[in-house]
């Protein structure tokens, strides 16, 4: 019995298709609902079912007539011509509920997906950019010793003597360079940890991009280039930009990266050329071969670009604020 | 480090105006961090005036009416001082002017207005002291009173990068400007006449902590104030002005950037050791803080074995000068920059003299920079000289590098002359023999920076500056870039169910491993808190953080994932196991509106979830499984093998999170997630529909039903229609309606195929569970 009102409902929605005078909307409602139609006739079989399931068939029944009925009234005055459906284009749609990608997500994606469109092949395997490194890695190999200052520069967590959280993304270059030869040209994404207190502007996990470029005939103006299209693409074409020569350990020269955004110069990345013992620790012949690398703060460019002025909201998570991106 | 513009000036000259030398700081590497004008707030505000008129306030007891003249015309101040007399030469500052605590403005006492106020030295940055600024007799009152202080300068705030030493002194900043302008530097005046014979003994007992170290005695000493303009200088820097010999000490390390200490000679022995603590020993700092000595610190003792000071790092209380100090000791020596910061990092000191001898000291510089303090303690305290005793295992040997002119260009990228980089290296004070193409450098001992060939080429580039480089694209090798594939597919599946993406810091505390499943965590050894002093060994914590914020901040609807990686502890001194997971949470309640009444979020918000995963990824299979933090919950499955979990979080562990709702949730592994587009075949014969009603048991699953439909080769796709509970069902019971499709690629289905088959469905049905027809 279901499975024939189910059928007849489907010839009902075939039927209409067909429909096209009054006429023709006055015959299916004979067809269907007349005294003689099709359901009314299925009605008066009702009694010959068991009990149990006269209920429901008797459901599907009335339902299936309502269904028609209401039809055929939309399809009379369709043909009539007579009222246009009513629509308030100010109410609101259904209830919706879709979610949203981070901002720090989609801030991530659009500084990747500049870097590879220049030629930057991702690395962000376990294998090659673990967040828990050896010290070696995080430090030494990086010419970054201990018992300088300069090691002051990199607050890091430790989980033993040895094995630190990594405080910057910069042991891919050890890890990557100890494994393949040059040329390459790599950037890695990644999180990164330093036992900093949360304030407006600092965050004991946040996230870096490292980028490293090896080949022979490599110079500073080329690093420069790097730099300075990466910057246009991501602030747009017409942001300045001004490099203040600075240290780390692993570049020589270094340099610290400043754009003039909102009446300001901001520090947004630092770079420089890859120091020869960086070279030495991977093996590399340096001056044969020649690199740049670069870092870049992920958290601090996507405040800039998008105008948020506390690094705590991103680990917040409220979802209102989220939902503004 | 702060440093004042007209300090700088006195060692070189150069054309730059006090807003212009910010840019050539910042151009050549010097990062300026604050800059402002020294008498800021103060200018035109500020007076010398005379006292011409005093007497009481006749409303007030204890207050006083001062007229007071001077270039801004006749005033009179109101204030509660009495031993100010008519003549008297003060400084006032008028409404308007910023002191250090208010801003002056005109108070009226009754029927006298108060016009200005006297200023302290406190107010206005020359000293500490709350101590009213009289001027000498002789004064005159119409000379502009900010440069007579000293507060017609421009104050930098700079922060050299830590390889740089030689720039936390002024003469080393001077050098710099020398680089710049070639201008030569103007010493300092170090001349004098040693009036006594006496020379103080030194021992260094252990050369690994102390390459060289020498005293000199100045007798008949009169401590006392500083002079105005030392003060003044110190305070501009951010020193507190003590006394005349505290302050020629740190005068004397600001300009050359190299620490110097003077102890009272009647307080320190006979003798000078320097050595290596015994563990035990205890020592007193100047500033009152009692220390129990490990083994090795670097310490001055005498020969009594009483510690004197913590070489390089800090005086102790028992040796240093006092107001009633007549003979000293000076010490200028350098100190081994592992030794002192190992020291000061275990004992936690931090002092101006350890900032610099751990970036390295100058070897060179003891003895001229103990001259530079004599002459100044014997030109502001008097005294009477003794003779250098200069101590020294090692003299300071200048770097030698080669380094040719292709070499350079080569490396920047940029056709700079030889003439350009010959005078580049001339104006950073190196010795250059030219050999044609080839340089041989040698490097001056206060630039330790220096030790490789590319530090030179940086040097060039510095000074030639970074900007003038012009940057190029000539580099022609063609990388083809790649990205990594992260699997986005998962996110947008999760976004369109209205799951949120969210970022945690992945650091717990020690309570919240329950989700570890078998994953040991790791422990930080240096937590900022308990709260963070774990990696996390799931991504569920974080997100019951998450759902908790939210649920505070009146959230309802909360549904949240994160991805990332999770951690496990393998073995000691080995990484631990990082495994990239995706995770979400879902919980809370759907409010009413205008299209849907009110409900709660159950587990089948989240199963929409696993299921459109489960197509995409190729199938799941669900097993039911006991774990510690889930009240019920399955495992999942790909292909045999277990990828994650899904379930209801217990409710001890929302309570502990004080989350109110039922949160379930759901952890797979990445790696086994693979995209599996599967091809789906359309088939041009019709299909036939069916309709089956089960009847269940209430608490009893589908799963047997569907693996019956899953055996029926034409059963093409079905869904469940219907759930029924009541009459004329049974008490406890359910009917499960499914909608089936059948539908062959190969032909038509007749209806007996389609039945035949309904009916081996519904007998294999019926082993199992009733069937309603």
């Amino acid at each position: 019995m279901k499975e024939q009102i189910f059928q007849i409902k489907k010839q009902f929605l075939e039927d209409i298709e067909k429909v096209k005078s009054l006429s023709d909307v006055e015959e299916l409602k004979i067809k269907y609902v007349g005294k003689k139609g099709i359901v009314t006739q299925k009605f008066k079989f009702l009694k010959n079912i068991p009990l149990e399931e006269r209920v429901q068939v008797g459901k599907l029944l009335n339902d299936l007539k309502d269904f028609i009925v209401n039809k055929i009234e939309d399809l009379k005055k369709r043909c009539k011509g007579e009222e246009k459906e009513f629509i308030d284009f100010w109410f609101e749609g259904r209830s919706r509920d879709v979610g949203v990608e981070h901002v720090l997500t989609k801030g991530l994606n659009e500084i990747i997906d500049i870097l590879v469109q220049m030629g930057f092949e991702e690395v962000s395997d376990i294998e090659n950019s673990p967040e828990v490194e050896w010290r070696y890695n995080n430090f030494e190999a990086l010419n970054i010793p201990l018992w300088h200052p300069a090691a002051d520069m990199w607050s890091t967590f430790y989980v033993e003597d040895e094995i630190v959280l990594r405080s910057h993304t910069s042991p891919v270059q050890i890890r990557v360079m100890s494994k393949r030869p040059p040329p390459l040209k790599i950037i890695a994404p990644g999180k990164v940890y330093r036992p900093d207190a949360f304030d407006a502007t600092h965050s004991p996990v946040f996230h870096q991009v490292e980028g490293f470029c090896v080949d022979k005939n490599i110079t500073f103006a080329d690093l420069k280039w790097t730099i300075e299209e990466f910057v246009k693409r991501y602030f747009g074409s017409d942001i300045k930009v001004r490099f203040r020569p600075s240290f780390f350990p692993f570049t020589e020269p270094s340099v610290e990266v400043l754009v003039y955004f909102k009446g300001k110069w901001l520090e947004v990345l630092g770079a420089g050329m890859i120091h020869p013992k960086v070279f030495e620790a991977v093996k590399y012949p340096f001056p044969e071969f020649k690199g740049y690398a670069f870092g870049m703060g992920v958290e601090r460019l996507v405040m800039i670009k998008y105008g948020i002025n506390d690094i705590r909201l991103f680990y917040e998570n409220y979802k209102k604020w989220l939902k503004g991106f | 480090m702060k440093i004042v513009y007209s300090w700088l000036k006195e060692y070189v000259d150069f054309p730059y105006s006090p807003s212009d030398l910010v840019d050539i700081f910042e151009n050549l590497g010097i990062e300026v961090e604050d800059f402002y004008f020294a008498g800021e707030g103060l200018k035109d505000k500020i007076f010398a005036c005379i006292v011409r008129n005093k007497y009481k306030h006749p409303g007030y007891d204890k207050l006083f009416v001062y007229e007071v003249e001077g270039l801004f015309g006749v005033k009179k101040v109101v204030a509660s001082v009495a031993d100010i007399q008519i003549g008297d030469k003060l400084i006032i500052a008028l409404p308007g002017a910023k002191l250090k605590d208010f801003v002056v403005q005109s108070k009226k006492f009754k029927n006298i207005v108060s016009e200005a106020v006297f200023v302290g030295e406190d107010e206005i940055g020359v000293s500490d002291e709350h101590k009213l600024m009289f001027l000498p007799k002789d004064f005159d009152i119409e000379r502009d009173i900010l440069t007579y202080l000293g507060l017609n300068d421009w104050v930098y705030e700079l922060a050299p990068t830590p390889n740089r030493p030689d720039l936390l002194g002024v003469i080393g900043i001077a050098y710099e400007i020398k680089a710049k302008t070639g201008n030569e530097i103007k010493f300092p005046r170090v001349g004098f006449e040693e009036d006594i014979e006496e020379i103080f003994p030194v021992e260094i007992r252990d050369k690994k902590i102390c390459l060289r170290y020498t005293a000199r005695i100045i007798k008949d000493v009169k401590v006392e104030p500083s002079p105005l303009w030392l003060k003044v200088r110190l305070s501009l820097c951010g020193f507190r002005p003590i006394n005349n010999l505290v302050d020629i000490s740190n005068y004397v390390m600001l300009e050359f950037g190299h620490p110097i200490h003077f102890f009272d000679l009647r307080k320190i022995g006979k003798k000078i050791i320097v050595r290596r603590s015994l563990a035990g020993e205890r020592f007193v700092s100047l500033e009152g803080k009692e220390y129990n000595l490990p083994q090795d610190i670097p310490v001055i003792s005498n020969e009594n074995d009483e510690i004197l000071a913590l070489a390089g790092i800090i005086g102790g209380k028992n040796s240093g000068v006092l107001l009633d100090t007549t003979d000293i000791l000076i010490e200028s020596a350098w100190f081994d920059p592992v030794f002192v910061r190992k020291a000061a990092q275990l004992l936690g000191i931090d002092t101006e003299s350890k900032r610099r001898f751990e970036r390295i000291a100058d070897l060179n510089v003891p003895p001229l920079v103990s001259s530079r303090a004599s002459y100044l303690v014997k030109k502001i305290c008097g005294g009477k000289i003794g003779k250098l005793n200069d101590v020294a295992f090692s003299r300071p040997k200048k770097i030698s590098l080669t380094i040719n002119l292709k070499d350079i260009n080569e490396y920047l990228g940029e056709e700079i002359s030889k003439e350009e980089v010959l005078r580049i290296f001339k104006n950073l004070s190196f010795d250059i023999e030219d050999k044609g193409n080839e340089f041989k450098v040698l490097v001056p001992t206060f630039r330790r920076d220096i030790k490789i060939e590319v530090d030179l080429i940086e040097e060039v580039a510095r000074v030639y500056g970074y900007d003038k480089i012009k940057s190029s694209s000539s580099y022609q090798k063609v990388f083809i870039g790649k990205k990594v594939d992260k699997k986005e597919w998962l996110d947008e599946i999760l976004r369109n169910f209205g799951f949120y993406e969210v970022k945690t810091l992945g650091l717990v505390s020690a309570e919240e491993n329950w989700f570890g499943d078998g994953l040991k965590p790791v422990k930080i050894k240096n937590p900022l808190s308990v709260q963070h002093s774990y990696l996390r060994t799931s991504l569920i914590p974080g997100l019951l953080q998450v759902v908790a914020f939210n649920v505070r901040r009146g959230e309802n609807v909360l549904k949240f994932y994160e991805r990332g990686r999770v951690f496990g502890a393998v073995k000691k001194r080995d990484l631990p196991l990082e495994i990239e997971r995706i995770s979400a949470v879902c919980g809370g309640i759907f409010e009413k509106r205008w299209d849907r009444s009110e409900r709660m979020l159950d587990f089948y918000d989240l199963k929409s979830v696993v299921d459109e995963i489960s197509q995409k990824a190729g199938g799941f299979d669900y097993k039911e499984i006991n774990k510690d933090f889930l009240e019920v919950g399955i495992e999942v499955l790909k292909d045999g093998n277990p990828i994650g979990w899904a379930g209801l979080i217990k409710k001890e562990i929302l309570d502990f999170y004080k989350i109110p709702y039922k949160i379930y949730a759901f952890e797979f592994d990445m790696e086994n997630l693979v995209y599996s587009p599967h091809y789906v075949e359309i088939s041009e014969y019709p299909p036939v529909y069916r309709h089956l009603s089960v009847v269940m048991p209430e608490k009893s699953s589908v799963k047997p039903v569907i693996e019956i439909f899953r055996k029926c080769p034409i059963l093409v796709d079905y869904y469940i229609m219907d759930v029924y509970k009541g009459q004329p069902l049974k008490e406890g019971e359910k009917s499960i309606t499914f909608n089936l499709k059948f539908q062959s690629f190969e032909k038509t289905l007749s209806d007996k195929e389609v039945n035949s088959w309904m009916d081996r469905i519904i007998s294999e049905i019926k082993q199992v569970y009733k069937i309603r027809e």
